[in-house]
């Protein structure tokens, strides 16, 4: 469905950001992208949603060149999933997950009932039904990025961006956001995601990219790249990844874990 | 937990306000210094339509049909038209404290009107030069943030102050150059605002262009309101941006530069009646448009009227919609409280 082809990026070209970055997303993927801080993975997920253009390589949707394709059409191939921050005014939930039928309406056409309909089943299926009516800005974290992702599935896309879905989400939510995820890519959704906890790559992704100065430095399923040396060598850091038996559990299951050196 | 949807009512507050507007354009036109009764207004009215034998004098017609029908109708679009571009700003900007001068608008048309008086123009003139400067102040706000901001809001807004602060220089280098017997009044009075100078051809020659920005606005009012969730976010959700960025800066600045070049400055309304009507109706833009305009009219309209209801002086308007419109919204704001961020 996605393709990436040797995408190259830069604002300036004296500091390339990304150089030389392939990968292929299809149905019921979850790629999970890891790296530290400034590598660069926001400006990929920019580059894919067409906010930035790129200065080399191609990114495909269903084989077409993205910059080729109109942008409300893309919109219903791909919707973006940001974190979730705060609106200037007091929206309803209802109202922003409402938006993201925006570029199926007509010029001068109002959301007719099966907008509505397409708004309320995308909030049913993620349980949030109860938030309906409430203000977008008086909700948790873990709510507002509920409702985002709600928005996102009322556009009808097949390709979901997420970026960082699980940031400053309590376990709780963070279990909750990747069982909402996984369910999603087991309906036949794609899913391409940042994230700053490996774990995460473990518990839900069907590959990882792991990203350093604008390179790819090691990809494939989470069990062959997410290692203890390619994670230390990533954050710079010493990370553990270690198999252990959980108390309720018969299978071994992978952790990562930092390790300091006190 | 069964929750079952609370209906929000729009089309009942809509037709409220519909009616409220036009109970209040017609009972407009009995307040001011001369008695007429509100049979006669109606005969009056009817009778451009109709035969109705005149049984009034001929100064009662003029009253109604030169004076008061103009200014009243110049109340309801000028109030109704600021409101909006104002809700319009608020929401691309995605920021409560912006009103429709925001990209220099008026500080444009301020210094082109001063400039007209100060050259002995007449009120023809006066309009001409305001609409004019108007103009060129809020192109050169979008052509900074074209040229040096790559089209963002930050560069903008900053584009629009820049731009309004040159023209307030400009205009305060006219009023030091303008004698004081005559000119410094007459622009004093200007800048702070007024229905009075209004005639039915000045409403005929804004007509068309409040209809086409109003039109334009109503069409890409979906789109605009995705912009509230910011640029990016409305671009990955299949908006033209810059297009509708576009409609909005121009509508809003075309709607607003008519008005000003008419009335003077009028502040407030264009800021805070988006307010009151988010309280009633809801942050979303297709709602917020429709409901500002009409808060928006009949606020301007019934300020008007305690202006004409003064005996001996006209009270500037722009500086009466602060007066009276604080308390009113204050109380507004304890009676609703509804989450402003």
């Amino acid at each position: 469905m996605l393709s990436v082809q040797g995408l190259r990026y830069f604002y300036h070209p004296t500091r390339i950001i990304l150089e030389d970055i392939t990968f292929e997303l299809n149905n019921h993927d979850i790629l999970c992208l890891l790296g530290p801080n400034g590598t660069g993975k926001t400006t990929l997920l920019r580059c894919i949603l067409s906010l930035h253009k790129p200065k080399g390589g191609v990114i495909r949707l269903d084989g077409r060149d993205i910059q080729k394709i109109h942008a409300r059409r893309r919109a219903e191939l791909m919707a973006y999933v940001p974190q979730a921050t705060t609106v200037a005014f007091p929206y309803k939930a209802e109202d922003i997950v409402l938006m993201g039928r925006v570029s199926h309406l007509a010029l001068g056409a109002r959301p007719g009932k099966k907008d509505r309909k397409l708004a309320e089943e995308a909030m049913e299926r993620l349980s949030i039904s109860h938030l309906r009516d409430y203000s977008f800005n008086e909700m948790s974290s873990g709510e507002k990025q509920m409702v985002l992702v709600a928005r996102a599935l009322a556009q009808q896309a097949r390709i979901l961006v997420m970026d960082e879905p699980t940031a400053n989400l309590d376990y709780c939510n963070q279990v909750k956001m990747l069982q909402v995820i996984k369910n999603l890519a087991a309906q036949g959704y794609a899913i391409l995601m940042t994230s700053h906890y490996p774990d995460h790559a473990f518990l839900a992704c069907t590959q990882a990219i792991l990203m350093r100065d604008g390179l790819i430095m090691a990809q494939g399923a989470p069990e062959e790249v997410v290692t203890t040396e390619n994670l230390t060598r990533l954050y710079a850091t010493p990370v553990c990844v270690t198999e252990t038996r959980l108390d309720f559990k018969d299978t071994l299951t992978k952790v990562c874990v930092p390790v300091m050196n006190s | 937990m069964p929750q079952t949807k609370k209906k929000d009512y729009f089309m009942l507050k809509m037709l409220i306000l519909i009616c409220l507007a036009v109970i209040v354009f017609f009972g407009s036109f009995l307040v001011g210094r001369y008695p007429i009764s509100p049979r006669t207004v109606v005969d009056i009215l009817l009778s451009q339509f109709t035969d109705i034998p005149k049984y009034w004098e001929k100064t009662m017609e003029q009253v109604v049909l030169q004076v008061r029908l103009p200014r009243i109708a110049l109340g309801l679009l000028v109030g109704g038209v600021l409101a909006v571009s104002g809700a319009s700003y608020q929401t691309l900007f995605k920021n409560p404290m912006v009103s429709p001068d925001i990209l220099g608008v008026s500080a444009g048309a301020g210094f082109g009107a001063a400039l007209a008086m100060i050259g002995h123009g007449g009120w023809w003139q006066i309009q001409t030069t305001a609409f004019i400067f108007g103009l060129v102040a809020v192109v050169s706000a979008y052509l900074i943030a074209y040229i040096f901001g790559r089209q963002t809001i930050t560069v903008l807004i900053l584009g629009g102050i820049v731009v309004s602060s040159l023209f307030q220089s400009l205009l305060s280098i006219i009023k030091t150059l303008a004698d004081t017997e005559n000119e410094l009044p007459a622009i004093t009075f200007w800048l702070m605002g007024g229905l009075g100078k209004g005639s039915n051809r000045d409403l005929l020659f804004m007509l068309p262009a409040i209809f086409l920005s109003l039109l334009l606005l109503f069409l890409f009012r979906h789109q605009i309101n995705a912009l509230a969730a910011g640029e990016d976010e409305a671009a990955t959700m299949g908006v033209n941006v810059p297009l509708v960025k576009l409609v909005i800066v121009s509508c809003s600045t075309l709607m607003t530069v008519c008005s000003v070049s008419i009335c003077g400055i009028i502040g407030w309304v264009g800021m805070v009646v988006p307010h009151i009507a988010r309280m009633l109706t809801g942050a979303d833009y297709s709602k917020l448009a429709a409901s500002s305009f009409f808060i928006g009219g009949v606020f301007l309209v019934i300020i008007d009227n305690i202006i004409r209801g003064f005996e001996g002086v006209e009270l500037p308007l722009g500086v009466l919609t602060a007066l009276v419109g604080t308390p009113v919204f204050v109380l507004l704001l304890s009676r609703v409280r509804k989450g402003w961020t």
